[in-house]
């Protein structure tokens, strides 16, 4: 099969026209002698060239008659149509896709499709943030929320504060190199726990002190009054700050004379090579030795 | 065992980068091609579908959806044409991630 790139100029020569000229001029290509386009270079062994086609050009393909032969995919090329009012997101998406590849393909061998596209997804509106189209950025949020409910949005925010390359890139980083299907579905837990249980969770990283956690505990259990909370960590550092900032939290607590509740404590360990994760789920419940109000009698 | 896995981990890398050295430079190409909405219809026609009152027929003769969110597909609401086998999306942006994932 020809490439795509060969397959159109061909059909271009045989209409006489100078495919060239009509490529959308984005960046210069930098492999060959030609304008139009984007091009990437992911590492030594690959290269990424994107090539977009203005309507005039389309048209006189589409002349042509054996214009499907075009639409193909294979491992060396990819040729599609999309409509010109599309076309900046379908750019901006596969521009987004190819800059976190390295990411992408470690996660594609752990997480569902669902999951995978909504990612592809958020990484697109980043972009458009980045871009500084807020306005658009918020539109697609809202179709991301739409079609991919809060789980969706809840992928948004992990890609987008930073925290899946921090919780999630040393796990999958050992997996490209153990790649045992025990540490894929550890990976697989991480990441369902840490979407699961975004809303009330705490991130800890190397900066926040002892005192700060406690706080935060704090405030989720006695002020957004939540049953749950989860503290992710990772490095042995981390964990034992967690470890000693629950044990903390649990010492202040005891010493509550009124609104006494008591805390169940799970450590959920994932160790993974030399990588060492934590994730603390600290539930609430009610104390069992708490006074119950007296019953009303009923004197009649 | 602290050391025995730097030293592996230190052969893998040498060994990828060798490979790496070795193997030619693999190029990919990703067109894409634009099209306006009154060459929607001549498009759908290439690829042997037919068009009845604005509203796009397979081959079959039955009504074309799109291949993500399975809308019924129009002159006016087609987005993309894409290769799978000639697969057609409609103009809903975040439906071009489910292809595009299959690039990755």
């Amino acid at each position: 099969m020809p490439l795509v790139r060969e397959l159109i100029k061909g059909l271009a020569v045989k209409l006489g026209i100078n495919i060239e000229g009509h490529l959308v001029n984005y960046e210069p290509r930098k492999d060959l002698k030609q304008s139009g386009g984007i091009h990437f270079k992911q590492g030594k062994g690959s290269i990424t060239n994107i090539v977009v086609l203005d309507s005039e050009g389309t048209r006189e393909l589409l002349k042509s008659g054996d214009f499907a032969e075009a639409i193909q995919m294979s491992s060396s090329g990819v040729g599609g149509m999309t409509r010109e009012d599309l076309v900046g997101y379908d750019l901006l998406a596969l521009v987004a896709q190819e800059e976190g590849r390295e990411l992408l393909q470690r996660l594609q061998k752990i997480i569902s499709h669902d999951d995978f596209v909504a990612l592809s997804i958020a990484m697109t509106i980043r972009k458009y943030e980045i871009h500084s189209q807020g306005a658009k950025a918020l539109e697609l949020r809202n179709r991301l929320r739409k079609r991919f409910k809060e789980r969706g949005n809840r992928i948004y925010v992990f890609y987008v504060s930073g925290l899946l390359e921090e919780f999630m890139g040393p796990p999958l980083a050992w997996i490209e190199f153990s790649g045992t299907i025990t540490d894929r579905m550890k990976a697989l837990e991480l990441w369902n726990a840490c979407l699961d249980h975004m809303d009330y969770a705490i991130y800890v990283n190397k900066l926040m002190t002892e005192e700060e956690i406690v706080q935060g505990l704090r405030q989720r259990f006695r002020i957004d009054d939540v049953p749950v909370v989860l503290l992710f960590g990772r490095t042995t550092p981390i964990i034992e700050k967690i470890d000693y900032s629950v044990k903390e939290f649990m010492n202040l607590e005891s010493e509550h004379q009124v609104d006494v509740f008591q805390y169940a404590v799970v450590r959920k360990e994932y160790s993974m090579g030399d990588h060492d994760s934590l994730v603390c789920i600290v539930t609430r419940g009610a104390a069992e030795d708490t006074k119950s109000l007296p019953e009303e009698v009923d004197e009649s | 065992m602290e050391k025995v896995i730097i030293v592996l981990l230190v052969l893998w890398t040498t060994r990828r980068k060798f490979e790496r050295g070795l193997t030619m430079v693999k190029e990919r190409e990703i067109v894409l091609m634009m099209f306006s909405k009154k060459d929607a219809e001549s498009a759908i026609v290439s690829t042997g579908r037919k068009v009845v009152d604005g509203k796009i027929l397979d081959v079959d003769r039955r009504a074309s959806d799109c291949r993500k969110c399975g809308r019924h597909l129009t002159l006016e609401n087609l987005g993309r044409i894409l290769p799978g086998s000639i697969d057609l999306y409609c103009d809903d942006p975040i439906c071009f991630n489910d292809f595009s994932v299959k690039l990755v």
